[in-house]
């Protein structure tokens, strides 16, 4: 191969030379280029080798869809695997090479598998995982991650993030071909906003390649002048659509980001893909689509060989021919399946005869001839007869270096299947074509079977004037019946067996003729069984180039047409997508509190509890994790600690019926609640399992305050508002979970610290345990809760979000004098372990009752009616299966089981630790479990820790800390005191 | 992290990712919030970002919500998901009987009075609403390409045909973030106004200053 001179309309800049490597060969290309025109332009012929037997590989469709050009491609400090280089821009410094080889796409050293074909099978891989000795496995899965895979991963790449954008349109056009074209102009000109995505980065489609000018209306050339310049057409080039998914997203994938497009109607004028011949060693660089050889030359000046042969049934194959005389190839000889030519092709036949170009019809390439190198020397073709074979008799050789198939198309229909189209295989195209459309969705152009320019020029006018009726809601135009073709775009058996088989029908996974056969052979013989055996259609092009052939051995094999045998269903993504495209920004959504700056001050160690971060424990220096958090303990058991609880659900339920809302969803009684109270609160689903709890504060007769778990309180809210709606209650809900900032400021000095910054009587008698009061505190308006969630005096605290620094700082400076300490998540769950206290979803799941928490006192059975009231009293006849159970650890020392632990009894599982910690405050490890009735009777039960070890744990009478509440009723002063 | 040292009893929600920034601080509608960061931008940047939580704000919501506004001399939007603005208060109609109020031009004594009328335990079935939003302001001229990219509602038609004094009001999610857009025609071009909880205020803040800093834009001043 090598640069031509300039030619009309060339995409390169030939006064921007870029160097670059391949496999550490320095090489030049243009600015323009794509690695792969680039390759071809510096004569590289081999560009990587096969998946399965590592042969080498040229440049085949030269349109992004085969395996062969994929590239690792270091550029930029970034190593990138799988890069497409059919249409990846070359850029000056790039360092490229092919993926799947063992020292180097030349010198492969595992070309010897190309030997071993004989004893891999198809299904071979699943062969030979079925039965297999079990102590081999291993060595097989490492042998097939090593021999598999295309590229390298890196992983000390960095993350690359990429914008993800929204787009919206009245009409999406994808394709930007002669057809593509005249939809959005004609959408456009009915009044629609229109946006065209094309794959290429100039605007044209196949028909950019057509030697001759357009038999009629307007040249193309013209026509994207004007489509560029009208002010409601948007063109994004370079860019493919991945996938149809349901109202009309597309998601448009360009070269460093995707767009997800909301169109109200999309017009796919994606064209076809022009498909392989079957013959053996059809797989040799120098044998590529006739379509790729057009691009190479028309585009970027290069020429594919020096001395080509065509292997023709379409009049495209011709054009191509005669293209490569345009460009001084030689072209040896035309090999032309059809018997016949119609009138398109024989058109163009008579003008290469007249160039001295011979066309041998009726005949077939039955293989191609390597040379040393393994590059095509030439091929051996002969007489086609009615069967397909070929007549060995007949047999000729020719040499060439280049072999350029042109026998025909499968559309590109794969967006179409998606958005559910139905499809109908047309004999006399030789190709599937849409049958019926769903609403807003349309096809024009090849994929809708009409390959004639002047007839795809009408199929996209229809197209684009029916989409823009459709947006605006008018009858569809009527629509001309699909014109007939002058010549069959496709022929229906471009097939030629071999004995000596590697005539390969998947170039991506070497899947040769014969594996087809004995797929089928092996009771494989439907599209969707034959495609997950064989793995046809599986590798990076997805089937563009194989399904179709794929579907025509099929239909051979069971004696049925294609239309009888059918395709295979079409998923997204129809086009591979680069990961970091697929992840753009990678947006985790967080959640603080307005604390989260003063957590951060004072050395807090985050734990997510998604989209919450909370200080699980603040670092202190010389103190490792566990003395940290039991410092903090310590603190509140003894002097004074603040933790924030802003996380908490915050909810306001106020009106007539607030109290009749709250009697229906909670399991507890609330119509008697004095006002200035509060009292816990369990929630139920109809099944009767819990769901969320909290503390109910009554603030006013029609007026609730009430919390809820910290993950629950979104859903609690949406739940109490459908149930207010659904039962007509006069009822105002507000969810103040992110507006109210809370602390909860506790220990035996609590009272006094608060003492200092609030105005409000806190004596025992004024402000009793389980009160609730609305006052000022630190200047800022406030809810008060008395609550003793960590079994000392505790006061919530409940404030606007944008006064919590203020109160925050106040607090702890008014609790320096009694040592007042910050302390986390950790050590909460430990002091109100150390009570005994519940948290729902820790130790509860989704079917634990309020009977298996032992929270029958909470459940007020006589009330009318509640939320898994019905279901709870079908329960409350059945036997308890488990019972939330305290436990000690009997050993002072050895393994401490952990949350998730089994309680094993006669080798079964008879329960599982919900908490468990060691305890500062009682000085041994103890905890929560789920356990069956009969072992918290017996007393004792063993746990089994991670490896195996047995813990006997002795039952505990719960709460393990204070078990008279006393801690409740008065500070260390008021104690003494007393 | 450099925490501002608050003299005011409010605090900007967004003071930490501003504290990131290396914000200077002043004090606005007794609220701390930044006057000026390390690495702002231009006022005629592409993008712009601008924390205007300090404004004063109130919602309500009930049944007789609309009448008792109106009754108290109110213009109340038509239809929800509209906004009205008149003198210096803007009343957004978030659900048929669900409203918020902001003082967008300093102290409102109408948006006073309904607080204390609210604060009073109101009138039967309307019922206060405490909003601590953090609020933000977008502009520049490449406004639209950051909403492109974080969210995914479509608004070209109404940046082309901005309102200024009554239009509609957006509840969207940006970057999983429920909020509230008005775009709203000012001098300067089309501004985006934004509310959403204060507790996802620091993130949804963070993740939108850095794509306008790609975009060419920054944060600006509240003042």
């Amino acid at each position: 191969m090598r640069r031509l001179g300039p030619r009309p309309g060339e995409w390169i800049d030939r006064s921007r030379p870029l160097d670059f490597t391949f496999e550490g060969r320095p090489l030049q290309g243009y600015a323009g280029d794509t690695i792969s025109s680039a390759l071809a332009a510096n004569g590289v012929r081999v560009v990587g080798r096969s998946f399965k037997y590592h042969r080498p590989r040229g440049l085949l469709s030269f349109a992004n869809h085969d395996v062969n050009a994929l590239f690792q491609v270091e550029h930029d400090g970034r190593s990138r695997p799988n890069v497409r280089g059919d249409v990846t821009p070359l850029a000056a410094g790039m360092r490229v090479r092919a993926v799947n080889t063992f020292g180097g796409v030349a010198r492969d050293r595992a070309r010897f598998l190309d030997w071993l074909a004989p004893v891999l099978p198809v299904g071979f891989y699943y062969k030979a995982f079925h039965g297999f000795n079990g102590r081999l496995l291993p060595r097989w899965e490492r042998l097939f991650r090593r021999l598999t895979g295309l590229g390298a991963l890196r992983f000390d790449a960095p993350r690359v993030r990429t914008p993800k954008r929204y787009d919206f349109c009245d009409v999406l056009v994808i394709g930007g071909g002669v057809s593509g074209i005249c939809a959005a102009l004609a959408a456009a000109e009915d009044g629609a906003d229109v946006l065209l995505a094309d794959e290429n980065p100039h605007l044209g489609g196949s028909d950019d390649a057509d030697p001759a000018p357009q038999a009629e209306g307007e040249p193309l050339a013209q026509a994207i002048e004007r489509l560029q310049a009208h002010p409601r057409i948007r063109v994004m080039t370079s860019t493919f659509a991945a996938g149809w998914y349901a109202d009309h997203w597309i998601p448009l994938v360009g070269p460093a980001f995707m767009t997800k497009v909301r169109a109200r109607a999309v017009i796919v004028a994606q064209g076809a893909f022009e498909q392989p011949a079957v013959f053996r060693n059809n797989d040799l660089p120098g044998v590529m689509l006739a379509g790729g050889a057009r691009r190479l030359m028309r585009r970027y000046a290069v020429a594919p060989c020096r001395r080509a042969a065509i292997l023709a049934a379409h009049a495209s194959a011709y054009d191509a021919a005669l293209d490569a005389l345009a460009c001084g190839i030689e072209v040896a000889a035309v090999i032309e399946l059809r018997h016949e030519l119609p009138p398109p092709s024989a058109a163009r036949a008579q003008r290469l005869a007249a160039r001295g170009v011979p066309v041998a019809t009726g005949c077939a390439v039955r293989a191609a001839r390597a040379d040393f190198d393994g590059l095509l020397a030439g091929i051996e073709y002969g007489s086609l007869r009615a069967d397909g074979s070929v007549d060995r008799a007949t047999l000729r050789t020719l040499e060439c270096d280049g072999l350029w198939m042109g026998v025909g198309f499968a559309p590109a229909h794969g967006l179409l299947l998606q958005a559910g189209a139905r499809l109908t295989f047309d004999e006399a195209r030789q190709q599937f074509v849409p049958a019926a459309l769903p609403p807003g969705v349309f096809a024009c152009g090849r994929v809708n079977g009409v390959f004639d320019p002047a007839g795809k020029r009408r199929d996209g006018a229809w197209a684009g004037a029916a989409a823009a009726a459709h947006v605006a809601g008018r009858a569809l135009p009527p629509q001309e019946p699909r014109p007939a073709e002058a010549e069959c775009p496709s022929h229906p058996w471009p097939i030629v067996a071999h004995e000596k088989g590697k005539n390969f029908v998947d170039f991506d996974e070497d899947l040769q003729l014969k594996d087809l056969a004995n797929a089928a052979q092996e009771g494989f013989d439907s599209s969707e069984l034959l495609k997950r055996y064989s793995t046809l259609g599986m590798g990076p092009s997805q089937g563009k180039h194989s399904a179709m052939n794929g579907l025509r051995v099929l239909a051979r094999l069971r004696r049925e047409s294609v239309g009888q045998v059918g395709g295979t269903t079409a998923r997204p993504l129809f086009h591979p997508v680069p990961m970091s495209v697929l992840a753009g920004r990678g947006f985790a959504v967080a959640r603080d509190t307005p604390l989260h700056a003063e957590h951060a001050r004072l050395g807090a160690q985050w734990m997510l509890a998604p989209p919450w971060r909370r200080p699980e424990f603040y670092a202190r220096p010389g103190l490792t994790r566990e003395q940290a958090i039991r410092e903090e303990v310590r603190a509140v058991r003894e002097g004074v600690g603040v933790i924030d609880v802003g996380t908490l659900g915050k909810i306001e339920a106020r009106g007539r019926d607030a109290v009749q809302l709250l009697e229906r969803v909670y399991t507890g009684r609330f119509a008697n609640l004095k006002v200035g109270m509060t009292r816990y609160g369990l929630m139920c689903d109809e099944a009767g399992a819990v769901i969320d709890d909290g503390v109910i504060a009554r603030l006013g007769d029609s007026h609730f305050y009430f919390t809820t778990t910290t993950g629950g309180s979104a859903g609690v809210y949406r739940e109490l508002t459908r149930l207010a709606q659904l039962w007509g209650l006069e009822v105002g809900i507000v969810n103040l979970t992110g507006h109210l900032a809370a602390i909860n400021l506790a220990g035996p000095h609590a009272r006094a610290v608060l003492r200092s910054l609030c105005a409000l009587d806190l004596s025992e008698a004024a402000f009793p345990y389980l009160g609730a009061r609305v006052g000022e505190v630190a200047g800022a308006p406030a809810r008060l809760l008395r609550v003793g969630f960590v079994g000392e005096v505790g006061y919530e605290i409940h404030v606007p979000a944008s006064q919590a620094v203020a109160l925050w700082r106040a607090l702890l400076r008014s609790g320096e004098a009694f040592g007042i300490r910050p302390f986390g998540v950790e050590a909460q769950r430990r002091l109100r372990l150390e009570k005994g206290h519940l948290i729902i979803g820790q130790d509860s799941d989704g079917l634990t009752t309020p009977f298996d928490l032992n929270c029958d006192w909470a459940v007020k059975m006589d009330k009318p009616f509640f939320v898994g009231q019905r279901s709870l009293r079908i329960l409350a006849r059945q036997p308890r299966r488990q019972v939330l159970t305290g436990f000690e650890v009997e050993a002072a020392d050895g393994p401490v089981p952990q949350e998730g632990h089994l309680v094993i009894e006669g080798g079964a599982i008879a329960g599982r630790v919900t908490s468990c910690a060691y305890s500062p405050t009682l000085q041994r490890v103890i905890g929560l479990a789920f356990v069956r009735p009969e072992l918290r009777a017996r007393g004792g039960f063993d746990i089994r820790c991670d490896g195996g070890a047995r813990v006997p744990a002795r039952v505990a009478e719960l709460p393990f800390y204070d078990r008279d509440n006393d801690r409740q009723k008065l500070d260390p002063v008021e104690r003494a005191a007393a | 992290m450099d925490a501002p040292d608050i003299g005011t009893r409010r605090l900007s929600p967004l003071a930490a990712a501003h504290a990131l920034r290396g914000a200077r601080w002043t004090t606005v509608e007794e609220m701390t919030v930044p006057a000026g960061f390390a690495n702002g931008c231009a006022p005629d940047a592409p993008v712009t970002l601008r924390d205007v939580s300090f404004r004063r704000r109130c919602g309500c919501k009930g049944a007789h919500a609309p009448d008792w506004l109106a009754q108290r001399g109110l213009q109340v939007p038509d239809g929800f998901n509209r906004f009205v603005e008149r003198d210096g208060l803007l009343i957004g109609r978030l659900a048929a009987t669900e409203f918020l109020l902001e003082a967008t031009g300093g102290p409102h004594p109408a948006l006073a009075a309904v607080e204390a009328a609210l604060a009073c335990d109101g009138p039967g079935a309307v019922y206060p609403v405490l909003r601590e939003d953090a609020a933000f302001e977008l502009g520049g001229a490449r406004a639209l390409e950051l909403l492109a990219q974080t969210c995914s509602f479509d608004f070209r038609p109404l940046a082309a045909d901005a309102p200024a004094a009554a239009g509609p009001l957006v509840m969207t999610s940006m970057v999983g973030v429920s909020v509230l857009v008005v775009p709203q025609a000012q001098p300067g071009g089309t501004v985006y106004r934004l509310w959403c909880d204060p507790t996802f205020g620091p993130y949804l803040w963070r993740t939108l200053l850095d794509i306008a800093e790609e975009l060419g834009g920054g944060a600006r001043p509240s003042v």
